[in-house]
């Protein structure tokens, strides 16, 4: 949970890096459409953004962490869990990503055995990730609603209210 | 210097679970479903796609419009495909949830939960 004393400012980015992350993911998940060094280089570019993520949202993890035998609420547990199955099914897309990487593994001039058992491990894991970003954003969903409504659609809308004004004065 | 130790935390867990899953894997891999490894003689490529110039008889992609809009709606039916999968899981979860507050308790606003 986030505390309430966490500055707007930190609120903001956070919205800006999710969004960031939400719409690289899905890029990625379609390496036909924007080919392979653009899936690649995009990918190893997220692990960046992912941990600022984690570092945004760091005393939720170490709260939890450190009750989660004790008092934490149920929600919370399975946002926790939930979280582990979503950061070890990231290090095993990036881990099989790696392992059989057409682009950037070339390019920094490493090149790996070819291994089929992980390009189906790195397609079943992708396919995973997704479900587990469905819930992760379900269970952000009126996180997600309020800090939208704060930081974008009321922004825009004093925007135009404010030309009205202009308008009509 | 807090922050500089907590991207040193989140890079060893990476190691330290990437590592276990290496280790899962190849022990799980090495022998034991030949499906999972390479087909004789067959190069992969990624569903769909096709070396240059190796087209059946007849099916060679039309040179700039027909390739384009084909290669555009392919691209559109990924992301709406993905799209569609989040949307609904958080309809599955969220309008039954929201539902069962209202009707445990019609006065309480909707709280703020977030990670």
């Amino acid at each position: 949970m986030e505390s309430k004393s966490k500055p707007r400012s930190q609120t903001k980015i956070k919205l800006w890096i999710d969004l960031a992350i939400f719409i690289a993911f899905l890029v990625t998940m379609d390496p036909h459409s924007s080919g392979i060094p653009i899936h690649e280089w995009l990918s190893i570019a997220m692990i960046a953004v992912v941990i600022v993520h984690l570092l945004l949202s760091w005393d939720w993890i170490a709260q939890v962490t450190r009750r989660f035998f004790g008092r934490v609420g149920g929600v919370s547990r399975i946002n926790y869990v939930l979280n582990w199955l979503l950061f070890i099914d990231g290090i095993l897309i990036m881990f099989s990503g790696i392992l059989i990487s057409e682009a950037v593994m070339p390019a920094l001039g490493i090149s790996l055995p070819p291994g089929f058992a992980w390009r189906r491990l790195h397609d079943m894991s992708a396919n995973l990730f997704l479900l587990l970003l469905g819930l992760h954003t379900a269970l952000h969903w009126s996180w997600i609603v309020n800090t939208f409504k704060r930081y974008i659609i009321e922004p825009i809308g004093r925007l135009f209210t404010k030309k009205q004004k202009d308008v009509t004065a | 210097m807090k922050t500089l130790g907590r991207i040193l935390i989140i890079l060893l867990a990476t190691v330290l679970v990437g590592a276990a899953l290496y280790f899962l894997v190849d022990a799980n891999s090495s022998g034991a479903d030949p499906s999972f490894d390479r087909p004789e003689g067959a190069e992969f490529r990624p569903q769909g796609e096709r070396p240059q110039g190796d087209f059946p008889e007849g099916m060679r992609p039309e040179r700039g419009g027909g390739e384009r809009g084909a290669v555009g709606g392919r691209w559109m039916f990924g992301l709406v495909k993905n799209v569609g999968v989040i949307a609904l899981l958080v309809a599955v979860i969220v309008i039954p949830k929201s539902l069962f507050k209202k009707k445990a308790d019609p006065q309480v606003e909707d709280t703020n939960p977030q990670i």
